[in-house]
């Protein structure tokens, strides 16, 4: 009878036939277990025994094969996203450490791993000659004085015709060095300003205004009497 | 404040002066000349004394950003000489 039968048009018969077909199929791959409160699949299979069994055994050791190998490779994975949040972390704390550095502290750091990089090639003199160059042109810098290292960027301009990962970095290092210089020539300037502030308020010259002033204001204030 | 001080503080002055640009030497002497022009203008003013400058359009170069170091040194004999009339005028007077 039609009303028997459910809204994919299967009757009653034809439902419970497919549903113990199902049952049937989970219980044989150890998957689910129809009764008896049987849980862990090593314990249904100890259950079971017989050559019907042997089919069994074959596809629960595939299961814990996949499981296993399923296993390794999740741990694998969390491994390589751990090692990646430990790397990226470490890169976060060497940019924000590199953000907070001066630059002079990030030219330093640049041509001093450059100058290094250089040295170690011994076989080739010219190297270990532009290394001692800029270290030269380092020391010369910190102690003030900046035209050895104009002439070392000059220098390096040239020498980067041969050195792709020069050429890339020269910029940036050229960069790092204006963006000092200027720093310093603030600080100088600051320096002068308020040393020329304090000579000027004690010279004669600012007595003198003073006094100007005084007497100004004196002769304004006599004005407003009148 | 004793001559001392003034010494001491003129020093500190001229140590970072030689710390600086060329560009800022060069405005800090031509301004400082012109410092003492308006206070002798001033002064003369109080005394009733005229000026009468000496004009050179050799001070209008520096007006240019890229004065050379013979417009510097041009305009610099102009504003001293200024300077050295407006006060032997002022002594004569006093004198």
């Amino acid at each position: 009878m039609d009303n028997e039968k459910n809204k994919y048009g299967y009757s009653l018969e034809e439902q419970m036939a497919w549903q113990s077909s199902q049952n049937k199929d989970l219980e044989r791959r150890g998957i689910f277990d129809s009764g008896a409160g049987v849980n862990e699949p090593e314990e249904w299979l100890s259950q079971k025994s017989g050559p019907a069994n042997e089919e069994n055994a074959i596809d629960l050791a595939i299961l814990h094969d996949w499981s296993e190998k399923k296993a390794v490779e999740r741990e694998n994975l969390y491994s390589e996203v751990r090692k990646f949040e430990s790397e990226q972390a470490k890169a976060k704390k060497e940019l924000d450490a590199f953000n907070k550095m001066t630059s002079y502290e990030k030219l330093y750091d640049a041509l001093y791993h450059y100058a290094r990089y250089l040295s170690k090639n011994k076989n080739n003199i010219k190297d270990v000659e532009v290394s001692k160059k800029i270290v030269s042109a380092m020391v010369s810098a910190k102690n003030g004085n900046f035209d050895e290292m104009e002439n070392l960027f000059a220098f390096l301009q040239q020498y980067s015709n041969s050195e792709p990962y020069l050429a890339d970095a020269l910029p940036e290092w050229q960069n790092y060095f204006h963006q000092w210089q200027q720093e310093v020539e603030n600080i100088k300037k600051k320096k002068f300003e308020e040393t020329k502030t304090e000579y000027k308020k004690s010279n004669f010259l600012s007595r003198l205004i003073s006094k100007l002033k005084g007497e100004k204001l004196e002769i304004l204030e006599e004005g407003k009497k009148k | 404040m004793d001559s001392n001080e003034l010494q001491s503080k003129f020093t500190e002055y001229i140590d970072q002066l030689k710390n600086q640009s060329v560009n800022i030497k060069r405005n800090e002497i031509i301004n400082s000349l012109k410092e003492l022009i308006s206070i002798l203008e001033v002064v003369y003013a109080k005394e009733g004394i005229k000026i009468e400058y000496l004009k050179s359009d050799e001070i209008r170069d520096l007006e240019n950003n890229d004065a050379s170091e013979d417009d510097f040194l041009e305009s610099c004999i102009v504003y001293v000489e200024n300077v050295k009339n407006i006060v032997s005028k002022y002594l004569m007077h006093k004198l």
